[in-house]
């Protein structure tokens, strides 16, 4: 459908790149899964409190997982821009969605703190260790997505991001959009399941 | 084992039914066609503005409904296979549309699909494994309330999942407090005998709801189990005290009890529940 | 942004070190991988020579407890992630390109940065014999053991950075190679034509694809407990067994990955060696594929003593035994390949017939295990450990052998001398089974593993000092094959294109290929694309090389770079922080940023 001129002919027709982000995202699948999967097994196994359901605030995370679901919209709004050669709005979609990122992060870390300070830190129980480093990586995750997205409108700002470069700005887009699918699966599993 | 295997065989009919629901769904919004046209498109059926941000609002619409649905606390039978299909459908329209994989070529989705069953898959088979689990010693003794969660039949992460918790035996919570309780002791390591249960039999009657608090004197870890009735009492360390709740049949008889560690039955881990 | 990158603008030439430094050359990445390979090769065999030395006689005090339990660590790590895995990268970036009849892989760039991250890491992983303190729990570092409570020394500290530092490379190599097989193939070569090594390494670097993260995962979880006090595995609040879990699901496609790549070697090398067509290539091609697949089944076969039931235990029983019916049909695929040809016995097609004995030995031994019953007697024992020598060295090394007499020539221009070959061949052969052969009857006799000393009325002592002969007869082998790789890269006889008459096309370019591979990017109309061209119709032609010069082609090749090796600098020292100092963290970031970025807003190519 979209396809990029290419530089040089690849058997399939497809861009090297783009292949190489969906190998990628694929391995990350693995990353992903195997610490849920850590976090399930040991689900129903903290010795002592605080528990999931003493600590979760329902209404609270659902705020940020609606953030994150905007930015992937605006994140591919961008994208559509810049396809249709319209880079301002290029620009301002790129920084809405690294605004819309930022925010989750902020409200990431505003929720941790909230917890520590009702007693649930790294050591404190089995569920305090799961929790914290699955979504302290996903967190790290939507960083480097945020520091991408930047660097992505300075590219653009320098006029160093043309249409005919859309890919770059796709497999930003794709990589973002993995980390709201991961949010996704994170938010039903740790969040809304209950224990 | 038996007990968890059956119990997620018998879910799985829901788990099933609720991935069509969610495939079909899914499939019907394939079809879903641009609202108004964009003159910058280079064919009907890619993706428009209009379109992402129609797809955004479905996000959130399901978004919220999970949030109720929880909020309300739906029975868990339900709530967990609705919570699974609506976030596969968010999760649908992302990798569908957001991130294009409906409209490339197919060896993208073939890839990052591979990837995403085998997590599931390796996700699914730890979770079934860990149904073995069993708590250390210290932890069978905890304070009262990790009891509440942890001290009769194992909760295995499946159950939870599947919104089962309490074993066969009875529900986990708040039977250990009941004061009208009865409690059957058999102990083992008495008098310096490993392996032997002491007394060598012990008595109820139908119907009751009794607990059994074995009382490890050994040197080495043993359990309690009544094969016939598919009860047993986790493993339990030397020195240490095993309790689970067992409802005694309807119907009188004999039972035998014994150690189910390898071995220790043929060494002379054996005894009589009589049930009046 | 734009000047920073003139600051280590792309070189043009690639002379001398700077020229290895900066090569984004696939070939001589290949080199880099295999030489390292070689030398960390030799560092595990110090270590097992070491081991043998205590274990030839019992109630031996010559190496203490704490040292032998390093040495059978790091020679287990070694050997599995620094030698084998590494050698067979040397061979994916060797042959890849030049079987699909491509000029590079696909990213350049990112296979450099493969071969420097995984240097820095076997340096991690190594830099524990500085302070005496390497890893010291077995290769597979069982939890508790290796919480900081009942290891606090720093030796785990260096294997949990050391394997980060490591999966990354693989990951990041294999994801190349991927892309490179499904992208960059010649025309006409559809999959099924593609040479079986290819297809064989295509297969390993998907299972690393998938199996890496899962590793990652357990030694962050590792390294989260050790530095941050955190619980995954800790014995009261988390849960110990998860460890093994994650640790086998990765380790057994693992294995699969250590000899996926020397199955497709020797199913290369019968064929040339018999005159004759591989047998069954589709079937050898797919059972390549169902091994890798159904690899992801059986982990817990390792696990059989873990009290895990009996449901799982069954399950994983016949899941194991059924992993040995597309591994028995290659072996069929070889023979039949071999049966009725024209067979030359080269010092790479014997390496290649050991390797079918040796490793059919192993595989039989591994059946015993799938057995849980009989497992739960094995486990522990040295008849493990003679399982695991004779599918690894019997297996996996022997095939490498075969590989580098058959593949040397190409890559240096020169043969290696078959004398000398024929000597590495017999008593490395006669060496190894001299070791390994013994510890199944030792081990079925009680031996346990990972023992430094063992009593003497057990009746282990005479097979023990059999089992050590053994080791320096093999040792004596490989510094034989030392000799001849340095000295043949002076004094062989000159290869020339073909020495070997045979099949794929790597053999149709000069030995060594130019930079650029190929003249002409060949058309393929088959298998054996190149056979193909030299006996159209049966009869031999002279395969025509295209000469650049003379027909005028003019061929861009990706000029060298600076960015990663410094990318890879920055994610080292990014790795050592935990053991050094938080300012060797921002360092090391730094160092990361400056290295993708220059990387990112350099030309492309």
């Amino acid at each position: 459908m979209h396809e990029e001129h290419v530089g040089h002919t690849t058997t399939t027709g497809l861009d090297n790149r783009k292949m190489l982000m969906w190998v990628f995202l694929a391995s990350d699948c693995l990353f992903f899964g195997s610490l849920i999967a850590t976090y399930m097994v040991m689900r129903s196994q903290s010795v002592v409190g605080p528990y999931p359901g003493d600590i979760f605030d329902i209404p609270y995370t659902s705020v940020s997982a609606f953030v994150l679901l905007m930015s992937s919209l605006t994140m591919v709004l961008s994208l559509s821009a810049l396809q249709r050669g319209n880079h301002k709005a290029t620009r301002i979609w790129l920084l809405a969605t690294a605004v819309l990122g930022s925010i989750f992060l902020g409200g990431q870390y505003y929720e941790f703190t909230v917890f520590v300070a009702e007693g649930l830190s790294l050591d404190q129980n089995i569920f305090g260790t799961t929790f914290f480093v699955l979504t302290g990586f996903h967190g790290t995750h939507v960083a480097i997505g945020v520091m991408m997205l930047l660097s992505m409108y300075g590219a653009s700002a320098m006029g160093k991001l043309p249409t005919s470069s859309s890919l770059n700005l796709e497999l930003v887009g794709l990589y973002w959009h993995f980390v709201d699918i991961v949010w996704i699966v994170i938010f039903t599993i740790v969040y809304l399941i209950p224990s | 084992m038996e007990n968890q295997l059956a119990t997620f065989l018998g879910y799985s009919p829901l788990i099933l039914i609720g991935s069509t629901i969610a495939a079909f769904i899914l499939f019907k919004a394939n079809q879903l066609k641009p609202v108004g046209s964009d003159s910058q498109s280079e064919s009907s059926d890619h993706p428009t503005p209009k379109l992402y941000v129609q797809i955004a609002a479905v996000l959130l619409a399901i978004t919220v409904l999970e949030v109720v649905i929880v909020i309300v606390e739906m029975p868990t039978m339900l709530l967990i296979p609705s919570l699974l299909i609506l976030s596969t459908i968010k999760f649908g329209f992302v990798i569908g549309y957001y991130m294009h994989l409906k409209f490339d070529h197919k060896l993208f989705s073939t890839m990052f699909l591979g990837g995403l069953f085998l997590a599931i898959g390796v996700m699914v088979a730890l979770i079934g494994l860990f149904g073995n689990f069993t708590l250390p010693s210290d932890v069978v003794e905890a304070e009262s309330k990790s009891d509440e969660h942890h001290e009769l039949h194992v909760d295995t992460p499946l159950r939870t999942l599947l919104g089962l918790n309490g074993s066969k035996d009875g529900d986990n919570e708040g039977s250990v407090s009941s004061t009208e309780k009865i409690v059957l002791e058999v102990a083992s390591g008495i008098s310096g005998v490993e392996f032997a249960f002491e007394p060598g039999t012990i008595t109820g009657n139908h119907g009751e709801i009794v607990e059994i608090r074995f009382d490890n004197q050994g040197t080495i870890a043993h359990d309690f189990a009544i094969p016939d009735l598919d009860f047993s009492v986790s493993t339990t360390n030397a020195n240490e005290i095993g309790k689970a709740v067992l409802t005694l049949p309807q119907t009188a008889g004999t039972y035998e009890f014994i150690c189910s560690i390898p071995g220790h039955k043929e060494a002379g881990m054996t005894g009589q529940l009589i049930v009046n | 942004m734009a000047s920073l990158s003139y600051i280590l603008r792309r070189p043009e030439e690639s002379d001398g070190i700077w020229g290895w430094l900066t090569t984004v050359d696939h070939k001589r990445i290949g080199t880099l991988y295999m030489t390292t390979s070689i030398f960390f090769f030799l560092v595990g065999g110090a270590e097992a020579i070491a081991m043998r030395a205590q274990l030839a006689s019992p109630n031996s005090t010559m190496i203490s407890a704490d040292l032998f339990n390093q040495l059978f660590t790091m020679h287990a790590l070694t050997m599995i992630f620094l030698a084998i895995m590494p050698m067979g990268v040397a061979f994916f970036n060797w042959l890849i390109p030049l079987q699909i009849g491509a000029r590079d892989v696909a990213f350049p760039r990112l296979n450099a940065l493969s071969y420097w991250v995984y240097l820095f890491g076997a340096i991690t992983l190594n830099l524990g014999w500085l302070t005496a303190n390497s890893p010291n729990a077995g290769w597979f570092a069982y939890a508790n053991l290796t919480s900081i409570q009942f290891s606090p020394t720093v030796g785990l500290d260096f294997y949990v950075l050391g394997l980060l530092v490591l999966g990354t490379s693989s990951l990041l190599g294999a994801m190349n190679f991927v892309v490179t097989v499904i992208n960059l193939r010649a025309p006409g070569m559809t999959l099924i034509r593609m040479p079986i090594f290819t297809w064989m390494a295509f297969i390993t670097s998907i299972l690393l694809v998938l199996a890496i993260p899962v590793i990652t995962i357990g030694l962050i979880e590792l390294g989260f407990d050790r530095f941050f006090g955190t619980l995954f595995f800790d014995s009261a609040a988390g849960d110990v067994l998860l460890w093994q879990h994650l640790f086998w699901v990765f380790g057994h496609p693992e294995v699969y990955i250590l000899i996926l790549p020397a199955m497709g070697m020797v199913s290369e090398i019968f064929p040339t060696f018999a005159r004759k067509p591989l047998f069954g290539f589709p079937v050898v091609v797919f059972s390549g594929i169902a091994i890798a697949f159904m690899g992801w089944s059986v982990w817990a076969h390792h696990m059989f003593a873990t009290g895990m039931g009996p449901v799982p235990d069954s399950v994983f029983a016949a899941t194991t035994m059924a992993i040995a019916i597309p591994t028995g049909v290659k072996v069929f695929n070889w023979l039949a390949t071999i049966w009725g040809g024209n067979i030359r016995f080269t010092t790479s097609m014997m390496f290649a017939l050991g390797f079918i004995a040796l490793f059919t030995i192993g595989g039989l031994s591994g059946m015993t295990h799938a057995a849980a019953p009989s497992d739960l007697q094995q486990t522990d024992t040295y008849y493990i450990v003679a399982h695991i020598h004779y599918v690894l060295f019997g297996g996996s090394i022997m095939a490498i052998f075969a590989g580098i007499y058959y593949w040397y020539p190409k890559m240096f221009g020169r043969l290696l001398n078959e004398k000398l070959g024929k000597w590495n061949f017999w008593l490395v052969f006669i060496g190894m089974n001299m070791t390994f052969g013994p510890m199944h009857y030792v081990g079925l006799m009680g031996m346990p593993r990972r023992n430094y000393m063992y009593p003497s009325d057990m009746g282990w002592d005479f097979w023990n000092q059999i089992s050590s002969g053994g080791s320096l007869i093999m040792a004596v082998g490989i510094l034989i094959f030392l000799h001849n790789f340095f000295r043949s890269r002076r004094k062989g006889e000159i290869a020339g294109n073909d020495p070997w008459d045979a099949r794929t096309l790597e053999w149709s370019i000069s030995s060594p290929p130019p930079h650029y591979n190929f003249a002409e990017i060949p058309e393929v109309t088959g298998g054996d694309a190149f056979w193909e061209t030299k006996y159209p119709g049966g009869k031999k032609r002279e395969a025509p090389v295209v000469d650049i010069e003379t027909n005028d082609i003019h061929i861009e090749m990706p000029r060298p770079s600076f960015y990663p090796l410094i990318t890879a600098v920055g994610m080292a020292l990014l790795a050592l922080t935990m053991v050094t100092h938080p300012i060797v963290g921002v360092l090391g970031l730094l160092t990361l940023l400056w290295g993708s970025y220059g990387w990112m807003l350099e030309p492309a190519e």
